[in-house]
């Protein structure tokens, strides 16, 4: 299908991404053929408006792990200011609650080895990050399946805290293009950085005695079709 | 012509263009979109209509063009031209 305007391809992502959506949040795939096909469907497209990207991969992930600047003092440091910015946090759709970002979550968005690693996996991307901090503290808590708006075409999504009375419950679940869901599991500290716009992703309810502090810093590759720059 | 309607129409020319196994994913898509939109739709106004909804000074840097905000996940809000395309696609189921 041609796509012959800015509009028209941020549209068609939109559309695409809602569609993805529309699978249960439990780390599977739907099992009635026509829905699996509409999923895998809309999974292709999403990858192909995307397509030609420097290491995009089946599974979007540039890179997981704990980086050597993610030290324990800075770890701590991030936990802290999220402590205090929560009190700000204002609820955004199914019981998750977003905050600005405070000086201390600003540096690591803007720090050079993080920076440095972006631009070897991605190539050049603007300076401007965006960034917000997520919190999921109530039962049921969650984000359902979805793509990324245009901000954060690139995720560097860091792990800030995962406490639970018993066992941790609630998985980030990424939905690679071909092959099974992937539940991936996180500590303190690490991050996933991936192109969050073109592969769907999600959070799995929170449980009772369960809470997730993350923060989710977006970055757009120059040389982009983006969404504010027509 | 809206930007909505010119996506729509592109669709339709698309998908009269598919095999049928290629006809029914598309359909499957659809049906996956329309169920999204209605949640959505569902959640958004529960949350406008209830007292712990805030005008969001975050989500608006992050969009450009609603009309209440938007988050940092794709999914539309009421009256997004794309789940204006959406309910118009379910003809075409």
């Amino acid at each position: 299908m041609a796509l012959d305007d800015t509009a028209a391809f941020f549209q068609l992502k939109e559309l695409l991404g809602i569609a993805a959506g529309g699978i249960p949040n439990n780390g599977t795939l739907p099992t009635e053929p026509g829905l699996l096909g509409g999923f895998r469907l809309a999974q292709a497209a999403l990858y192909e408006l995307r397509q030609g990207r420097k290491n995009l991969r089946e599974d979007g992930i540039l890179y997981k792990g704990r980086p050597a600047f993610m030290t324990d003092d800075l770890l701590q440091a991030m936990q802290r200011e999220m402590e205090e910015q929560q009190q700000t946090a204002i609820r955004d759709r199914w019981q998750q609650f977003l905050a600005r970002s405070g000086p201390v979550v600003q540096s690591v968005a803007d720090h050079p080895a993080l920076r440095a690693m972006i631009d070897d996996l991605v190539g050049p991307v603007q300076q401007h990050a965006e960034i917000t901090c997520l919190f999921y503290d109530a039962v049921g808590a969650e984000i359902r399946p979805h793509v990324d708006v245009d901000q954060f075409s690139v995720n560097a999504n860091v792990l800030v805290s995962h406490t639970a009375a018993s066992r941790r419950e609630s998985e980030f679940v990424l939905y690679p293009v071909e092959g099974e869901p992937r539940r991936l599991h996180f500590e303190p500290g690490e991050l996933i950085l991936f192109y969050a716009d073109c592969i769907v992703h999600a959070r799995t309810p929170i449980a009772e005695g369960e809470k997730v502090r993350a923060v989710s810093i977006g970055f757009r590759p120059h040389n982009e079709l983006h969404y504010d720059e027509v | 012509m809206s930007k909505s309607n010119t996506l729509l129409n592109k669709l339709k020319a698309f998908k009269e263009g598919l095999s049928e196994e290629e006809q029914q994913a598309f359909s499957g898509m659809v049906e996956l979109a329309a169920k999204t939109a209605e949640e959505l739709s569902e959640e958004d106004l529960s949350r406008v209509g209830g007292a712990a909804f805030t005008l969001n000074p975050i989500a608006k840097t992050q969009s450009s063009h609603n009309l209440i905000y938007k988050t940092q996940s794709s999914h539309a809000l009421l009256f997004d031209p794309a789940v204006l395309t959406i309910k118009r696609l379910t003809t075409l189921r």
